[in-house]
This record gives C-alpha cells, sequence and structure tokens, in this order.
C-alpha cells in the first residue's frame, strides 16, 4: 500500500503527529520514504475533505490529528483491503 | 542542493505558502537533503500551481519559456551558411541600325539574363554540378532524397538577382549579383566561380553565333534592299566580371529570434493543451482515444491508395536573334499567351484518347473497363496533366519564356513517357505552325528555319524519371483523421452530456 493518503491516516490514527514525526513513523511502519513535496500535497487534500485538522501550536512543527470523518474513511478503506488480503491469502494456502 | 529545494519551496502558489509556508520549511530542515527529495519537491510545487485558477496561464507560460529555450538551443545545432556572391556587369551592345530607348535595350538584356538564368538553373546542369566529384554537393541530402529534391533546393540557394535600377541611358551598363549559400566555404565560392563561368561562356557562344548569324542575313538578305550607310551590328551583351566569387569569412547564423517566436509559440499552445488535459482528465482520454483511433484508421487506409508519381519536363520559347524583317526590333513571345493556342490543340480529346490507347502506354486500364472514355480523359486533364509557365523565381524584370509540362501516373516510367510524348507534341506543333503562317516561298524564313536563328521552342529539360511518389501524403491523411477523430469525439460527448429531454405528459 502506497497511498500517501492511507499512511498519512494511518499515521495520525494512533494521535497527532507533524510533518517530521509522520514521515519517520510512516517509513517505520509501512516501509514508504515520502518525500516532503508527496507529504505536504497529500496533507493539503485531506485537510480540504475534512479528513484531518490542524492542531494549535506555538511552534512551527505544527501537529495534525485525524477527524471522525477521516478515521471513518480509513476505517471502510482498511476493511476493505483486508477483505482482499484475507481474500487472497485464503485462495493461495487452496492453491 | 538545499539552494535548489528552497527555490522549489518558493515556487509553491502564494496562497498555499500563507497557510503551510512555515511548517513546510520547518519540515525541509529537518530532512537530509537529497536529489530526490529536490524532485519530489519541485512535483509537489507544479502540482499545486496547477490547483489553482491561474493554472493554464502559468503552465502556458512556463512550457513557452522552455519552448523558447529549446528552440534557442536548436538554432545552434543549424549548421551555419556561407554566401559567395559575385557581382557581373552587363552592357547592351549600342545597334546603330535600330536605335532603341534605354529600357527597350535593358529589358531586353534582362530577358537575356533570364534566359540564361533558365539554363543555369535547368535540372542538367545543378545536377551535373551537384555530382560533380569536384564540388560533391549535399551528400547527406542526396542518401535520403531524390535527386529532383535537391534539384529544388539548391534553386534555392543560388540567387541571380539586379543590383540597382535601370537607367535611361542608351546603353548603360546593368550590374547582377550571382550568389550561392552553402555549409562549406570553399564550396559555396567554387559553385558561384562555376556559375559566373558559365554565365560567362554561354554569352559568348551567343554573342558569336548571333554575330554571324547577323552577317549571313545582311550579307544574303538584306544589304541588297537596305543601301544605309551605317555598319549593322548585331545586338548582344558585354559581361565582364565587377568582383569576383568571394570567399565569405563570416557565416550566415540562423535568425535566432524567428527560432525562439516559434518555440515560445508551440509552448504556449502545448501548455495550454496540457493545462485543459491535466483538468479535465476523463474527458481529454476519451477524446484522444477518438483522435488516436481516426489518425489510426485514417493512416492505414492511406496504403491502400497506389502511390502517384510525377515526372516533369520544361521547355522554353526563345525570342528571334533575327526577324524576318531584320531591321526591326526582335518581339519577346508570351508564353501565356502562346499556350492558350497550344494547349486546346496538344489536349484535345483525339490527342489524349490515343495517348491513353497506345498499346505501349495503355493508360488507367481498370478506370477505362468501369467508366467512359470520355470521363477517363476528363479526370486525366483535371487531376494529372499540368502545363503552366515558369517564372524564374529571381528574374525580377525580365520575361521568362520557360513553361513546365507535368503528368502524375502511378507508374513513373509510364509518367515519362506521358510527358515525352506531349513535348514531342509541342516540338510538332510549333514547326507545323511556323511553316504555316509564312510563304514557302519566303527565304528569309527558310534562311532562319535553316541557322535556327528566328524563335525556338527548345527543352531545357527533358522528362524526368520520378525516383519518389508525390502522392498520397500520409502524413496529412492521418493528420486529417486525427482532427475528424477529434470532432466525432466531442460531437458524441456533447451529446452524452446534454441533458436528456423530460417525456411529455
Amino acid at each position: 500500500m502506497t497511498d500517501p493518503s492511507l499512511l498519512i491516516l494511518a499515521s495520525l490514527a494512533e494521535g497527532e503527529k507533524h510533518g517530521y514525526a509522520m514521515m519517520v513513523d510512516i517509513l517505520a511502519f509501512a516501509g514508504v520514504e515520502l518525500g516532503p513535496g508527496t507529504l505536504y500535497g497529500a496533507i493539503t487534500r485531506l485537510e480540504e475533505r475534512g479528513w484531518i485538522c490542524a492542531v494549535e501550536s506555538q511552534d512551527r512543527r505544527r501537529p495534525y490529528c485525524i477527524t471522525g470523518a477521516g478515521r471513518e474513511y480509513l476505517q471502510n478503506q482498511m476493511t476493505s483491503i483486508d477483505h482482499v488480503v484475507k481474500t487472497a491469502l485464503r485462495r493461495l494456502k487452496h492453491a | 542542493m538545499r539552494r535548489w529545494i528552497a527555490l522549489a519551496a518558493n515556487f509553491y502558489p502564494q496562497r498555499w505558502r500563507e497557510r503551510y509556508g512555515d511548517e513546510f520549511l520547518a519540515l525541509l530542515e529537518d530532512v537530509r537533503p537529497t536529489w530526490r527529495m529536490c524532485a519530489d519537491v519541485w512535483r509537489g510545487a507544479i502540482q499545486m500551481q496547477l490547483r489553482t485558477g491561474t493554472a493554464y496561464w502559468k503552465l502556458a507560460g512556463a512550457m513557452a519559456v522552455v519552448g523558447a529555450i529549446v528552440a534557442a538551443g536548436v538554432s545552434f545545432s543549424v549548421p551555419p551558411r556561407y554566401v559567395s556572391s559575385a557581382i557581373l556587369q552587363i552592357t547592351p551592345t549600342p545597334d546603330p541600325v535600330r536605335p532603341a530607348l534605354a529600357l527597350t535595350l535593358q529589358d531586353r538584356a534582362a530577358s537575356q539574363v533570364a534566359q540564361m538564368e533558365e539554363e543555369i538553373l535547368s535540372r542538367g546542369q545543378l545536377a551535373a554540378i551537384i555530382t560533380n566529384p569536384s564540388f560533391d554537393l549535399y551528400r547527406g541530402e542526396r542518401a535520403r532524397q531524390p535527386m529532383e529534391d535537391i534539384v529544388l533546393g539548391m534553386r534555392n540557394d543560388i540567387r541571380i538577382e539586379p543590383i540597382g535600377t535601370p537607367t535611361t541611358t542608351t546603353n548603360a551598363p546593368m550590374a547582377f549579383r550571382v550568389s550561392f549559400a552553402y555549409p562549406d566555404q570553399w564550396k559555396a565560392r567554387a559553385v558561384t566561380r562555376k556559375l559566373v563561368t558559365t554565365i560567362l561562356e554561354r554569352n559568348v557562344w551567343v554573342n558569336q553565333y548571333r554575330a554571324r548569324m547577323w552577317e549571313t542575313f545582311w550579307r544574303d538578305e538584306v544589304a541588297a534592299s537596305h543601301a544605309e550607310s551605317v555598319t549593322p551590328a548585331p545586338t548582344g551583351l558585354e559581361i565582364t566580371v565587377l568582383d569576383p566569387a568571394s570567399l565569405p569569412e563570416k557565416p550566415l547564423t540562423p535568425n535566432r529570434a524567428t527560432y525562439m517566436a516559434w518555440g515560445l509559440g508551440a509552448g504556449l499552445l502545448l501548455g495550454l493543451l496540457a493545462a485543459i488535459a491535466l483538468r479535465r482528465r476523463h474527458g481529454v482520454r476519451q477524446l484522444a482515444g477518438f483522435a488516436v483511433a481516426g489518425c489510426a484508421l485514417a493512416g492505414a487506409a492511406s496504403f491502400l491508395i497506389p502511390d502517384r508519381y510525377t515526372s516533369t519536363a520544361v521547355m522554353r520559347i526563345t525570342p528571334p536573334m533575327i526577324t524576318e524583317d531584320p531591321l526591326a526590333m526582335p518581339v519577346l513571345p508570351s508564353v501565356a499567351e502562346r499556350l492558350q493556342v497550344w494547349k486546346p490543340q496538344i489536349l484535345s480529346r483525339a490527342n489524349l484518347a490515343r495517348m491513353i490507347q497506345h498499346p505501349r502506354l495503355d493508360l488507367y486500364p481498370k478506370e477505362r473497363t468501369t467508366t467512359p472514355l470520355e470521363e477517363v480523359i476528363a479526370k486525366m486533364l483535371d487531376r494529372d496533366i499540368r502545363i503552366a509557365p515558369m517564372n524564374p523565381a529571381h528574374a525580377v524584370h525580365a520575361a521568362p519564356g520557360a513553361f513546365t509540362i507535368s503528368f502524375s501516373y502511378p507508374d513513373p516510367a509510364k509518367a515519362q513517357a506521358v510527358v515525352r510524348e506531349l513535348v514531342t507534341a509541342f516540338a510538332e506543333l510549333n514547326i507545323t505552325q511556323a511553316r504555316a503562317s509564312a510563304p514557302s516561298s519566303s527565304s528569309i524564313r527558310k534562311d532562319l528555319e535553316e541557322h535556327k536563328a528566328g524563335e525556338n521552342l527548345e527543352v531545357l529539360d527533358p522528362a524526368s524519371l520520378p525516383q519518389a511518389p508525390i502522392a498520397p501524403d500520409r502524413l496529412a491523411i492521418a493528420a486529417a483523421g486525427l482532427a475528424l477523430g477529434l470532432l466525432l469525439g466531442v460531437t458524441i460527448l456533447w451529446r452524452r452530456s446534454s441533458p436528456t429531454p423530460a417525456p411529455s405528459m
């Protein structure tokens, strides 16, 4: 899975994070190194859709958190992916 | 590296930077800069720019700048061309017997120069220069293109043009510049020298021939009846070289401003198209499908059309050296008027039917089985045969006497054979008409014919054997298919998107 939007939502599902923390976390759990341009392109889109929101901060490194709508979207996507993964694994076992 | 990344960060839209700028720069400070990251930031900036309302113009502007830079780069790869030129001075010989106005003499001189130009620029002459081992011109082009096209290209590289304006003095000298442009300065000079030499040799020959003819006629035909005290002299030209062929030092550089303007325009257009494509990805993808399908279908269909080859010959009416009344000024023939008289006879139904049905030619065999001969003849006249006056490109105020005869046909050998037939028909008709127009008792007429001193119709370039087909233009057909596919796509998509009318109650 390499969709930056889903990776960011999955990272924020654990708790609020700023950009660099998201990059480190995504590299750790998914092995995907998002570039700054890709990361902030996805952050812009996710915030416009209301799936993430910026957290008030005095620091230049502004943290983001996942919204209810974002959580619901991530849940639906993961369920769908989970169904595909389980089906594929079951078929591999019987093959 | 950091500088490039910072530059890319500045390329993000203003409104985006106001919202995310600080935190984005903070992130860039935290990460280790690499070329991959730099590219990622640039890509992000471009994507953000395309999301703004003025993206069309931004992308088009960026592409226009890139187009201009690329075009400027291309202009540097165009090989420089050197122009060698020589200046010839032409003095019309005064005529004590037939005094003429200065302009008449100069017009006649210009006409003689135009005749020389027609000869020098004839296919045979230029092909001989091109393939001459000491010149060996256009070697690269000769490997790719037929000689006919190389000769056409060389005609554009040669200039024979008058310098200054005619004066009112009877035998005032006129100057002509002969020049040749070529990527090799030494070859440019060598070819210019060759052209000048050919002009001088040809002029000497014409003057000698004219003098001999004049002397003969004066002695045999005129002296007895005209007791003028002055000694008659033939009109001719004295050509001297004012400036010999120069060795060009500086090359002609391509016009970089023109290149850049074209690049700018093309980039602007491509940028607008790309911006539209990025905004309406789905619709554009469908339209592209229609366009590609139309292009492929038309391109494939073009291979069903047989190739057509065009053979061309050039004939020329030369003005008389001496008229039947040797004291009168020779009148220059008008090719257009002469063709108006000749063409209906040469291209008569009987002549064309004979050619079509001749066992050696056997033209249009398939068409003749399905359509009446009259229609085949009409199609041959409309589509395949072309007879028209030829204007030398650079003869500014001369009266050219040359005309071209061309015929297009799927078989190159038959195309050549038909042009040969037409050339022969012109020559025969000219002789027949000349004999019919003068009483057989005219001894001057007989002598003129015998010495070819009167008006002549000659073959400047014999019928060519075409090496490459001229039609169908598969690129044009494919482009037309592309345009039709686009049009069809727009129509279908528009009909699909328009709301269906509500059913009437």
